[in-house]
């Protein structure tokens, strides 16, 4: 008998802490905070992204989304987004740290604007840097398998490669090379950036990522709350199915009736 | 001084503490960087700033 409870001791773990689920979702791009929470929750997620900017000068009263999520809900990971270089991305850190009272970092290093891919010396560099300040680092980072060998060697909690560019929604173009990151990795896998739809999601969590982190998949969809329930749905299937172990793939058809004791139609040659 | 990236008139006697009051910002929700120093959410403390100090006042804001 099925016993669905078996899972129960199935948690991500990252940086010492456990973690029910395996869907990461950020808070950007929402239409208004009520959708947003509401999203959140239907997401099941434990881990939520937020980004770190200065506050504006003579907007008094002016503190961002501070009031608008459930602190004793979510585990925050803030991001770097923004920062083009090492030293930016440290100095958020620091602020981040100071902010959210938690030592966990999303790091992004990203200088360029159009397809926001990061750079993986500066990533690498900076993780070097806040691994030693004792930051518990989750980098974003290019689906580049000797590049999160080095980053798992640097002490990094986990790798964050992306399946295509931040917002795309044009799914996993980089499959290949993230089977290889799973495969090698000693740290937990987190496929982050360009995922669109759940079924995307569930592909990524069958390879045997650890999990995923989306955003504008949810906040632009029409109806992001139900999306948000989708993509929860996705990635505990996906996460189901790479557990109980996919079958093997074969290059031509295999029947699934008996082969023997098929009706025929009569044949007039045979006698009765 | 230096204020998220703007000119702010110092004046004798300021405090990081009464510059986030006089700037109306909420110290309770706000990290702050005073040069290297870095000062945790609500605990903004009342050290006196400098003429060219760079500081950097910042909230969390809504992010993938």
């Amino acid at each position: 008998m099925y016993e669905p409870s078996t899972n129960l001791n199935d948690y991500l773990i990252i940086g010492g802490a456990r973690f029910r689920s395996r869907l990461m979702v950020g808070t950007g791009k929402y239409k208004d905070f009520g959708v947003m929470r509401e999203s959140l929750a239907a997401s099941g997620a434990q881990i939520v992204t937020v980004s770190i900017r200065r506050v504006e000068i003579g907007a008094p009263g002016h503190t961002g989304i501070l009031e608008a999520i459930d602190l004793a809900s979510y585990h925050l990971l803030p991001n770097t987004a923004g920062c083009r270089t090492a030293e930016e991305s440290v100095r958020v850190a620091k602020l981040a740290r100071a902010m959210t009272e938690s030592s966990w970092v999303k790091l992004e290093v990203i200088p360029d604007a159009k397809y926001l891919l990061p750079d993986s010396t500066e990533t690498l560099r900076a993780a070097e840097v806040l691994v030693g300040e004792g930051f518990t680092v989750l980098p974003y980072i290019p689906a580049d398998p000797v590049l999160a060998r080095r980053l798992g060697e640097a002490g990094c909690a986990t790798v964050m490669p992306l399946a295509s560019p931040i917002g795309s929604g044009r799914g996993i173009l980089t499959r290949a090379s993230i089977e290889i990151i799973i495969e090698e990795a000693a740290v937990p896998v987190v496929v982050d950036a360009g995922l669109g739809v759940p079924s995307e999601a569930a592909a990524c969590l069958e390879m045997g990522a650890d999990a995923v982190l989306v955003n504008t998949a949810l906040a632009e969809a029409r109806d992001p709350v139900r999306m948000a329930d989708a993509f929860r749905k996705a990635v505990e299937a996906g996460r189901a199915a790479y557990l109980a172990g996919r079958m093997a793939v074969r290059a031509h058809a295999s029947p699934s009736s008996p082969t023997a004791g098929v009706v025929r139609a009569p044949d007039p040659e045979v006698p009765a | 001084m230096y204020v998220n990236g703007r000119t702010i008139q110092y004046r004798d006697g300021l405090t990081l503490y009464q510059l986030l009051n006089e700037l109306a910002i909420d110290h309770r929700a706000v990290a702050v960087m005073h040069g290297d120093e870095v000062y945790r959410r609500g605990q903004v403390p009342d050290v006196p700033v400098a003429p060219n100090d760079v500081i950097e006042i910042v909230t969390m804001m809504q992010g993938g």
